[in-house]
């Protein structure tokens, strides 16, 4: 099935007119890239009416091509002449532009057209390997996880509001309220219509994108009467040959530069609002403070042109993968194809991949082929892309303002749209010009659209306790024009296409109405998928007790209270993040469980110890056998704790806890392994790894074994980042695949990430306040008393674990 | 009290919140056993109220704005300052008005060219002339032959 898929998405790209496509798109993306001022999103958004009579995944891949081109099109400008053409290479001037003044242009070049290769690839790999995944726990969705999305998305793009975040969250608001303007499909009612048909119409999508991306930043770029009609730099001819050999060879040598860039790309793409313009930037930064001569850095160190370009090429995987496996665009460019797959009538959300399986394998093909296409372009037109710079920007917003008008007619054949268009952009540059993020403003746009709309159960809503399961809370959220606003699933409904009307569920104690059919076989989605029962309080009917798990707000809140002090030990004393969570956790709920909510925290709150140094490769040249061991074991004590008792699991954490702080409070320290280590390593990583897929900790005896190592402070340091970072990972991996993770399990986790990152900052504040020595005694003691508790009430004491 | 640029812009979100609440009550409630088509607009609105107090609170705690020395001072100085600005709002809501009698081709033509003389001068005219003529001409061909887009034609000109 996967090969007839794949062959199927392979003859959708492979004809020569889509790759003919995907040349020329690539090549506008080159140039709008090379253009300062002239933004990715707004050459995507302007290619968007071209795509309306292509097939979709031709259009797709068209639009992928001008992506992928943009991103890596501002390095040309930036390295030559200074100008970043875009944000996203803004940190690559700071050691292409000295590198290529030191007479070095064509090394240069190199390094960042081979670099934003890699990272395209590399994130183009990552795509591929977690957009599945993501998705498979995206089918669990329930309510409430759909309540955790939208508001994950609002916060995190209000929170990317830059120096203001009221103006960001107001941006935001305003962007939720433009999409109540016009008539209600739920009931045909008009709101805010002011007896205007035009307003009753309600406002494009498309066309208010443009209007707000492209038609605002055009105007600030011409407001200067002076620069508007200046050439944008005076770069002449251009006679360099890009050192392909060189180049590749450089980067083969940092290798950890690369591939720690594109996974702060990917992750930075992941966030909603964020993308490459801030990826670049921590990348640059990270490779900065892990190199052994950061002195070199804006002096024309290859490092500084490594890092920015891998990471603002990876970016676009990573907001691509929440887009095909969950529905919620990353960035502004994946909003842009989120709009390009509804001209389509195609919804993506979770069941996205199910439904429409080749159309993904095309996006996932396209974006290999346009980095391929992209490489061989940049490499041989760089003399036009570096003479496009010469154009003035007054003659290209005229242009442009032409090209958006025509393109916004086409989208209904409505004049209606091209008024939306003006009225955005004024709205737009307004919003610009005081300050407030313009890309804020349409916030949870993907979120939102995953909320189901349940037309008929409403009437029969019998009001439950459960704020959760409250049909107003629901409505809210899942208001056809509201926070799902325009999006897939209230226009498949819209349209008709496949709705199956839900019936409450029989079992359902909250009465909220939620859509299995009687006979308990899954629904339907509106979207034609295949949708899980939803029940989202326990039901005698519910036959996966994780999947029907309720989440109570007291549950909820003592997660939250929880990460913070393990976050707040972890800051103070730089150890026991872990040790406390669980231990915490698991005296309210099964440890399988509180493994699971630790995962998402676990793994982040490493990332940044783990990457934060030079030590990286040494580190990595060191531990591998142990790594590798750790992983091995984790599998296997992953299988063993999926079918014990959650009773024996916290006996063994409680063991583990008790003999974790009796050695720390009263055992003296541990002789080094010396020659040993060869094969102690291996030993220990996989006897650690084990108890560490069984109980989730990892201290008995890998922990102690790492501190025999006698590392160095600041090694020891990132060896723990290190470690727990591939652990934590391993771990997560291994709970899914043992659908041991449940989406309500994940939700719980993402709550407990701002808490841990808080708690950390509050302990590293408080550290001074009192001697650490006491600190690390009160905490073992702690320990020991939580782990003896644990042992007893688990052997008999009170009857075994919740 | 010393006000400043986002103290005005907090009061005018503050007030058009209230003006559509008070909107939002002409929203007609069609009582089908469901929730009012009007509560989540209010909901919004609301939240906007909230958010804008915020904003103006930060304002005023601001305090007024530091000076910029290029900021315009006058009318004319206003003018000259936006005047690209004003001419890109000025000719596209006036192509936009001119469509339905030149159509979108003519009405393209004159816009791209309008725009670039406005903005460019009118020294180069020729040149703006041509640009205006194979990117609007060349936009109209691909949508009307190539993707079958049928463009608005005028009234008085037929194209």
């Amino acid at each position: 099935m996967v090969w007839d898929n794949l062959a199927l998405a392979f003859a959708e790209i492979g004809n020569l007119q889509t790759i003919l496509l995907m040349i020329v798109g690539v090549g506008v993306g080159l140039l709008a890239g090379s253009i300062p001022g002239f933004t990715i999103a707004m050459a995507v958004v302007l290619t968007l009416p071209f795509t309306f009579s292509m097939p979709p995944a031709q259009g797709l891949a068209t639009m992928i091509s001008v992506l992928v081109g943009g991103l890596s099109g501002g390095l040309m400008s930036g390295i030559l002449t200074g100008i970043p053409g875009t944000p996203s290479s803004v940190a690559t001037t700071f050691d292409g532009f000295p590198m290529a003044r030191q007479g070095e242009p064509g090394f240069a070049l190199g390094l960042g057209v081979w670099s934003s290769f890699c990272g395209g690839m590399i994130s183009a790999v990552m795509l591929v390997l977690f957009a599945p995944q993501l998705a498979r726990i995206g089918l669990e969705f329930q309510p409430w996880d759909f309540f955790m999305l939208v508001i994950f998305a609002l916060t995190v793009t209000a929170s990317l509001a830059g120096e203001n975040l009221i103006k960001g969250l107001i941006a935001g608001a305003l962007g939720l309220l433009v999409r109540t303007v016009g008539e209600d499909e739920a009931v045909g009612v008009g709101r805010f219509d002011f007896g205007s048909d035009y307003l009753l119409a309600g406002f494009d999508f498309i066309a208010v994108l443009i209007g707000l991306f492209a038609f605002s930043q055009l105007l600030s770029d011409v407001r200067d009467p002076v620069k508007a009609r200046t050439a944008l730099t005076d770069q002449g001819e251009v006679r360099i040959r890009i050192e392909h050999g060189r180049a590749i060879r450089e980067l083969l040598r940092r290798w950890v530069v690369v591939i720690r860039s594109a996974l702060i790309g990917m992750f930075t793409g992941i966030l909603p609002g964020a993308g490459g313009s801030i990826a670049n930037i921590l990348a640059y930064d990270q490779a900065k403070k892990a190199s052994n001569s950061p002195e070199t850095f804006g002096k024309g160190n290859p490092e500084g042109i490594i890092a920015p370009e891998t990471s603002n090429n990876a970016v676009e995987g990573g907001a691509l993968t929440p887009l095909i496996s969950l529905g919620i665009p990353g960035d502004v460019t994946a909003a842009i194809m989120l709009g390009a797959l509804l001209i389509h009538d195609i919804v993506p959300g979770p069941t996205f991949i199910q439904e429409e399986p080749v159309l993904v394998y095309s996006i996932f093909i396209a974006f290999f082929c346009a980095n391929f296409i992209m490489l061989g372009m940049q490499s041989g037109m760089l003399r036009v892309f570096v003479l496009v710079t010469r154009i003035r920007m007054y003659m290209l917003a005229a242009v442009i303002l032409g090209f958006a008008s025509i393109g916004v007619f086409a989208l209904n054949n409505s004049a209606d749209d091209l008024w939306t268009l003006f009225w955005f952009g004024l709205l737009g540059f307004a919003m610009r010009q005081f300050g407030f993020p313009a890309g804020a403003h349409d916030p949870g746009r993907g979120a939102g659209q995953h909320c189901r709309v349940e037309p008929q159960p409403r009437a029969g809503h019998r009001h439950g306790s459960d704020p959760v399961c409250h049909p107003a809370l629901g409505d809210v959220l899942c208001d056809r024009r509201g926070l799902l606003g325009h999006l897939p699933l209230v226009s498949g409904a819209a349209s008709g296409r496949r709705v199956v009307d839900p019936v409450l569920c029989p079992g359902d104690a909250c009465g909220c109405g939620s859509a299995a059919q009687p006979d308990g076989r899954d629904l339907p989605s509106r979207s034609g998928g295949r949708r899980r029962r939803g029940c989202a309080v326990p039901d005698v009917s519910c036959t996966e007790a994780n999947a029907c798990m309720s989440i109570d707000p007291g549950v909820a809140a003592l997660v939250v209270a929880t990460f913070f002090v393990g976050g707040f030990v972890k800051g103070a004393i730089g150890l026991g993040l872990p040790v406390v969570v669980l231990a915490t956790l698991a005296l309210i709920m099964p440890l399988r469980e509180a493994m699971a909510v630790f995962l998402i925290p676990g793994v982040l709150s490493n990332v940044w110890q783990a990457t934060n140094g030079p030590y990286l490769p040494v580190v990595l040249r060191r531990l591998w056998p142990m790594l590798t061991a750790a992983i091995i074991g984790i599998v296997l004590g992953v299988a063993v704790m999926a079918g014990l008792k959650s009773e024996i699991m916290a006996t063994v954490l409680g063991v583990m806890l008790c003999l974790y702080a009796v050695y720390a409070l009263f055992a003296p320290r541990l002789p080094e392994p010396g020659r040993s280590e060869v094969w102690m390593s291996p030993v220990m990583g996989a006897t650690g790894g084990v108890f560490f897929g069984m109980a989730g900790i990892y201290i008995v005896p890998g922990l102690l074994y790492l501190e025999t190592l006698r590392m160095p402070r600041d090694q020891f340091v990132q060896a723990l980042g290190v470690t727990f970072l591939v652990i934590s990972t391993t771990l997560a991996l291994a709970m899914t695949g043992y659908r041991l993770v449940t989406w309500d399990l994940a939700s719980l986790s993402l709550l407990g990430l701002a808490p841990v990152f808080a708690g950390i900052w509050a302990g590293r504040r408080c550290r001074n306040l009192i001697s650490e020595a006491f600190y690390r005694k009160l905490f073992f003691i702690a320990l020991l008393i939580t782990g003896i508790y644990m042992v007893v009430r688990t052997t008999g004491g009170s009857g075994g674990m919740a | 009290m010393t006000l400043n640029r986002d103290t005005f812009v907090a009061i005018f979100l503050l007030l058009t919140c209230g003006g559509l609440m008070m909107a939002s009550f002409e929203i007609r409630e069609p009582n089908y056993g469901q929730l009012s088509p009007a509560a989540w607009p209010r909901l919004i609105v609301g939240v906007l109220a909230f958010l804008s107090l915020l904003y103006l609170i930060q304002s005023l705690r601001q305090g007024a704005d530091a000076v910029d020395p290029e900021a315009p001072k006058g009318i004319a100085a206003f003018f000259a300052y936006w005047r690209n600005v004003i001419w890109c709002f000025v000719l596209f809501g006036g192509y936009l008005l001119a469509i339905p009698y030149v159509g979108m081709l003519i009405g393209g033509v004159i816009f791209v060219f309008a725009l670039l003389t406005a903005l460019g001068g009118v020294r180069a005219s020729l040149l703006h002339a041509a640009i205006a003529v194979i990117s609007v001409g060349g936009m109209w061909a691909v949508f009307t032959f190539a993707l079958e887009v049928i463009l608005p034609t005028g009234r008085w000109t037929g194209i």
